[in-house]
């Protein structure tokens, strides 16, 4: 690879940093674990960028990377247990049932306490836009598998923050009062 | 929890932009007449929503620093260190050339609080053989970097046997070096002066070519660059 090729690829790898930082928080809840995945997705993609064939599946290519850096840190963190990602729920995210939490809190615990495989689908679809194929691709499985994920995971979303838009309305109606 | 049902499935597709332009015309005119999937597309539309702006700004990585715990992500600073120190080394050990993968890695980690602007490459390219091959692939790399769309700085550093690119009584290419110097306003030459010195203790004169300014150490200029953000490039 030229030189110049070499120097635009890492341009474009390090644009891409804060978006694989904050995918990779919302998938593990931690901000320094979430930094050394960001990290070591980054680190690999150039370590490996000569397989990068298609330069416009830029995006696709290293949310992969950041899937495999996930899931091989899963693995070293247990590694006597087997890992089903449709079981694993953070559960150093506490949701509470106050109120008085912003929006933002509740909907990140809603979403942390997802089953990781679910949270994944949907924070790739929804944080980044990805097409359900390129999610697929991405997380290496059938599409028909990333709709059904999505649907469960926008169903117990919903089920976890029904209540939102209903205690808002109250507080709504008080505050004009 | 219970199974998706296969109708679900389009609205999800339809909030989520995954349908075609007539897949999207015919749900449109199901809609309009079904209040049940028009609420369901507009709850799924919020849900969306919500979990877009709960990540819009996410908390900041912690610095990292020695309350870290070592591992193969946190290289920036050890590179950092090994790059010095293997500066430091080749000075003692007869100049011994730098580890270019050190030097890589380095370059990587290396974030600048304000990088430069879109469109402009900052890179030192860095000569410590006297290699005539390595001169030649030096220039030829300065000269790809300037030629370039954009506001370059590109510095080629030259330290031990790669001072000898600099000197106009040894270096092959005096002719060259005044051009690009010449032609490329934001293309420097750095001799190091510890090799300078070294040179003169040894009772060799050296002539440096005019155009290059002279750093008093290789080690430190190299680093405050890559601390700066600039490219590290071994040749």
């Amino acid at each position: 690879m030229k030189i110049v090729d070499t120097l635009c690829l890492r341009r474009r790898l390090a644009a891409q940093r804060p978006r694989l930082y904050r995918m990779a928080y919302a998938w593990c809840c931690e901000p320094a674990l979430a930094d050394d995945l960001a990290q070591e997705c980054l680190t690999r993609a150039l370590q490996h960028s000569h397989q990068l064939r298609d330069h416009d599946r830029l995006e696709c290519w290293l949310y992969t990377i950041l899937n495999n850096c996930w899931r091989e840190h899963l693995r070293r963190r247990r590694p006597e247990a087997e890992f089903d990602e449709e079981e694993y729920v953070c559960s150093s995210c506490p949701e509470t049932d106050s109120y008085q939490q912003q929006v933002v809190d509740r909907v990140r615990a809603a979403v942390a306490s997802l089953p990781m495989g679910q949270r994944k689908v949907v924070t790739l679809v929804d944080l980044e836009g990805f097409a359900y194929a390129e999610v697929a691709s991405i997380l290496e499985i059938p599409i028909g598998t990333v709709m059904s994920r999505l649907s469960r995971a926008r169903q117990a979303l919903q089920s976890r923050l029904a209540d939102m838009a209903g205690r808002g309305e109250k507080q709504y109606l008080r505050s004009i009062r | 929890m219970k199974k998706p049902r296969q109708g679900e499935h389009r609205v999800h597709a339809f909030v989520d932009g995954q349908m075609t332009g007539r897949e999207k015309a015919r749900f449109l005119d199901e809609i309009e007449s079904d209040a049940e999937l028009w609420d369901s597309a507009c709850e799924l539309r919020r849900l969306k929503e919500y979990v877009s702006v709960a990540f819009d700004e996410v908390p900041p990585p912690p610095q990292r620093g020695p309350g870290r715990h070592a591992g193969p992500l946190r290289l920036g600073a050890a590179a950092m260190f090994l790059l010095g120190l293997g500066f430091l080394l080749g000075r003692v050990t007869m100049e011994q050339p730098l580890q270019p993968m050190v030097a890589e890695q380095a370059s990587e980690t290396a974030r600048p609080a304000a990088g430069p602007a879109a469109g402009s490459y900052r890179v030192v390219l860095h000569i410590d053989e006297a290699d005539r091959h390595k001169f030649m692939e030096t220039l030829d790399r300065a000269e790809e970097l300037m030629g370039q769309t954009g506001t370059h700085l590109v510095e080629v550093v030259a330290n031990a046997g790669g001072l000898e690119l600099l000197r106009s009584d040894t270096s092959p290419f005096v002719a060259r070096l005044r051009q690009m110097a010449a032609h490329y306003p934001n293309l420097r030459f750095v001799a190091c002066s510890n090799t300078l010195q070294r040179l003169h203790e040894q009772g060799i004169q050296t002539v440096i070519f005019e155009e290059a300014d002279v750093a008093p150490s290789a080690v430190q200029h190299v680093v405050r660059r890559l601390q700066e953000g600039w490219v590290y490039v071994k040749v």
